[in-house]
């Protein structure tokens, strides 16, 4: 990477050791790894984009898990699905992990306004929301370690058009996962979009 | 809704489900769509057994506040009585 300095970019301005952006101009860092503090990464740092395709049971997300980052934000933004049914996320390293998990879901169950709390379990997959069966339904899930040699968490909360509650998962194999399988339980999605962000480690 | 397997094969039929890796979109093969039929009966099957559970733990407690009630006690009298929190 090439070292800049202030004079060389258009635009920017030093002032008492402040560098500043003038109104009407921005800084584009182009490279999601660029904007760096002591020579490391800050913040969540997008990895993956993946959109959801149609009448899908399930998209893999492959290699979005690495060393570079040990713990991870995913972002399921579901346009419509065709079943009422558990949102899954499925680790894999090259092929898909059914066993092993321990999963809980907990909601207010019955359309917004009217509070009667359930819950479900897995033990096939984390469980990462729920979808309803027409509309749309968003989660939003950290996932602790997945490629760390030791077992893997995820905690998140999600909502969808009939209701809306938060979910514990674990994954208590000790194997270094590289990718994601996120479907609903039952039927297929179709529309929306997959995002992967990594939580810089410094 | 619990619906049975033929209905839900109905709902999706072979050749009507793809499976998705990265940008890469296919139609399931009927190996994977006769597992994946299964793998949907069993989350169902799980996921009623669930309510059934949460059902009858309702009707538990809709049948002791009503035996409370015939005794001329209500829940927030038995709570304020023995600094309990009873579920709500």
């Amino acid at each position: 990477m090439s070292r800049l300095t202030v004079g060389s970019i258009e635009g920017l301005t030093e002032n008492s050791n402040v560098i500043s952006v003038p109104t009407g101009h921005s800084l584009n860092v182009a490279d999601a790894g660029g904007l760096q503090i002591g020579g490391s990464a800050v913040g969540l740092v997008h990895v993956s984009r993946t959109t959801i395709g149609t009448a899908v049971s399930s998209v893999t997300v492959s290699n979005c898990f690495s060393s570079t980052y040990d713990n991870y934000k995913v972002i399921v933004a579901i346009d419509s699905t065709t079943n009422n049914s558990q949102c899954v996320g499925q680790l894999g390293a090259g092929s898909v992990t059914t066993t092993n998990y321990n999963s809980y879901l907990y909601t207010e169950q019955d359309a917004w306004g009217t509070f009667s709390p359930a819950s479900v379990q897995s033990t096939s997959g984390l469980i990462l929301g729920y979808c309803d069966n027409i509309n749309v339904s968003h989660n939003s899930n950290d996932i602790i370690s997945p490629y760390r040699a030791t077992l893997t968490s995820s905690f998140g909360f999600y909502t969808q058009d009939d209701n809306g509650g938060f979910q514990i998962s674990r994954q208590t194999d000790t194997t270094q996962f590289t990718d994601i399988t996120i479907g609903p339980a039952a039927g297929t999605m179709t529309g929306g979009f997959i995002d992967v962000y990594g939580y810089a480690k410094a | 809704m619990t619906m049975t397997r033929a209905e839900y094969e109905a709902q999706h039929p072979l050749g009507s489900v793809n499976v998705q890796h990265d940008g890469e979109t296919r139609p399931m093969t009927e190996a994977e769509w006769t597992a994946w039929v299964d793998q949907a009966m069993e989350a169902q099957a799980a996921e009623q057994a669930e309510a059934d559970a949460q059902a009858a733990k309702d009707a538990t407690r809709q049948s002791a506040i009503e035996k409370l009630a015939a005794l001329g006690l209500t829940v927030d009298e038995i709570k304020e009585a023995f600094g309990l929190e009873a579920p709500q």
